[in-house]
């Protein structure tokens, strides 16, 4: 396994192969996704379960894996929560 | 260890081919030819298989990651040779793709493999015919496999 030359670039690649198991349960589900999507949805869900999956286990205390696999399978609605949600967010707004 | 590397991405960019065609073989009309199990067992292989891909990312350089990319291809080899024997229709010598054509314009309806081969050999699709088939089987027309006039099943 070569995870040293991804881990430098900040890759772990047991959480991506995690992320993407997830996107293919989810693709197996979704019988009327459109193909292009259902490959958007992996890639996504590899990529946010590489950079959120450690956060959340800590927050969770889950082993690392589980929440790398459910944030797989929901990685395309979470990453559009997260930016309506910085949309939303006016920190120099006074009350 | 570069070449290990190009692996990866390359075994990635496979997993995402795989299930690219798995939804495009569910989008096609012409794959709705084959028995609902048969469709069923092919998205699993499908999803077999890319998982085996994404093992191989991880057992790289071994024979277990080795049986598992062959395994992969051996199960969805199968179980497309399974679909294609059972959809075959009858050669009659001629162009499949202009058969087609010709015969697209007169059908337009949807009929699925087991009304096709309840019918009688040369009896026509009438119109009465495809809109009972239809209301039976509760399809809308815009999603519906279009087949040749001039396609005849064969007898079974």
């Amino acid at each position: 396994m070569v995870s040293g030359d991804f881990l430098s670039l900040g890759l772990h690649l047991d959480l991506i192969i995690a992320g993407s198991s997830g996107g293919i349960c989810g693709a197996y589900a979704d019988r009327k996704a459109r193909p292009l999507d259902i490959i958007g949805s992996i890639v996504v869900g590899a990529l946010t379960a590489n950079y959120l999956s450690a956060t959340i286990s800590n927050f969770l205390g889950t082993v690392i894996l589980v929440p790398a696999f459910a944030i797989g399978l929901a990685g395309m609605p979470i990453c559009q929560k997260i930016i309506k949600s910085v949309e939303l967010w006016t920190p120099f707004k006074g009350p | 260890m570069e070449f290990l590397i190009v692996y990866d991405i390359a075994a990635f960019f496979g997993v995402c081919v795989i299930m690219f065609v798995m939804q495009k073989t569910e989008h096609d009309r012409i794959n709705r030819m084959a028995p609902r199990p048969l469709r069923e067992i092919r998205r699993i292989f499908f999803v077999l298989t890319a998982l085996l891909l994404l093992f191989s990312i991880w057992e790289e350089a071994s024979y277990s990651s080795l049986l598992a990319l062959v395994l992969g291809g051996l199960l969805n080899f199968v179980i497309n040779a399974i679909a294609l024997h059972l959809r075959t229709p009858p050669d009659d010598g001629e162009d499949t793709r202009e058969e087609m054509q010709r015969g697209f314009p007169a059908m337009g309806h949807y009929i699925s493999r087991a009304d096709v081969l309840s019918l009688d050999r040369g009896q026509k699709y009438t119109h009465e015919l495809l809109e009972a088939i239809l209301r039976n089987q509760e399809l809308e027309p815009d999603r519906a496999i279009i087949y040749p006039a001039q396609f005849q099943p064969r007898k079974q």
